[in-house]
């Protein structure tokens, strides 16, 4: 197929590579006052990784394969320490470490990730609308 | 006799047997034409057209028509499992269903003037 169907293909990976974020961003934000998880300790925040997948050579010519999301790295930051020696999960000083989530940052990528996703869409119709034209060459 | 495209003769299995069957006739071909010509004047090149080898009608919208399918079936299987609950990207299943609609679109615009040249073909002066 032409190469307007593989401009459709990259919108495709980089929607699903924003889905992947808004996964992780709702993960974060649904554990923002988690104070423990599986390994005992607070949660802490996953960002994504993207990668531009490998250019395909077809016929002598370099074609684009858009983003990919290639695993998370959780977030190093220093947990945040709060007082308050009537929690359950508080240290011999009183102090509880709460998840190192932003809630605003979370918001701010939540746009972002929301924005890219639609930025992506409009190309995806422009290209669908580019090979509609096309079509009407001649008629 | 030189006939048209028989479109009630076509079948729902499959739709475009029938165009191949009329359009690779070589009922159009220079042989049968070229007595009638002979006598008023020659045609250089004519001859020549005999012995190119180009798809026929019927191959090229073969062609056209089975991309179209593997793109609709594409869809379909997408559609299909989103539908059933797979966990199927929206995006997905709604670029495979634009790309089928284009295809389907560039099949239809294809057919239709390969048909119309076809038939301005058939209403040649001889």
């Amino acid at each position: 197929m032409s190469t307007l169907a593989n401009v459709m293909e990259i919108s495709a990976s980089a929607m699903a590579a924003n889905r992947f974020w808004l996964e992780r961003i709702s993960n974060n934000l649904a554990n923002a006052n988690t104070t423990r998880g599986p390994n005992g300790e607070p949660y802490r925040r996953e960002v994504p990784i993207f990668a531009e997948v490998l250019k395909r050579e077809v016929m002598g010519e370099e074609i684009p394969g858009g983003v990919e999301a290639t695993g998370v790295v959780k977030d190093q930051t220093p947990f945040p320490r709060i007082y308050n020696p009537g929690h359950p999960h508080a240290d011999a000083q009183g102090f509880v470490s709460m998840p190192n989530v932003n809630v605003i940052t979370e918001m701010v990528d939540m746009i972002t990730a929301a924005r890219t996703y639609e930025a992506n869409i409009t190309v995806s119709t422009s290209a669908k609308s580019m090979m509609s034209k096309a079509i009407e060459i001649g008629r | 006799m030189i006939s048209g495209i028989n479109t009630h003769r076509i079948s729902a299995a499959d739709p475009f047997k029938q165009f191949d069957v009329e359009f690779s006739r070589p009922s159009l071909r220079a042989s049968q034409v070229s007595p009638i010509l002979e006598g008023a004047m020659p045609l250089d090149g004519l001859e020549n057209l005999e012995a190119s080898e180009g798809p026929t009608f019927g191959e090229v919208l073969k062609n056209a028509v089975q991309s179209v399918e593997s793109e609709k079936a594409k869809a379909e299987s997408i559609a299909l499992d989103f539908a059933t609950g797979k966990p199927v990207d929206i995006h997905t299943m709604m670029i495979q269903v634009a790309k089928a609609d284009v295809m389907m679109q560039v099949t239809s615009a294809v057919v239709s003037k390969s048909a119309t040249s076809l038939n301005q073909l058939l209403q040649t002066q001889v």
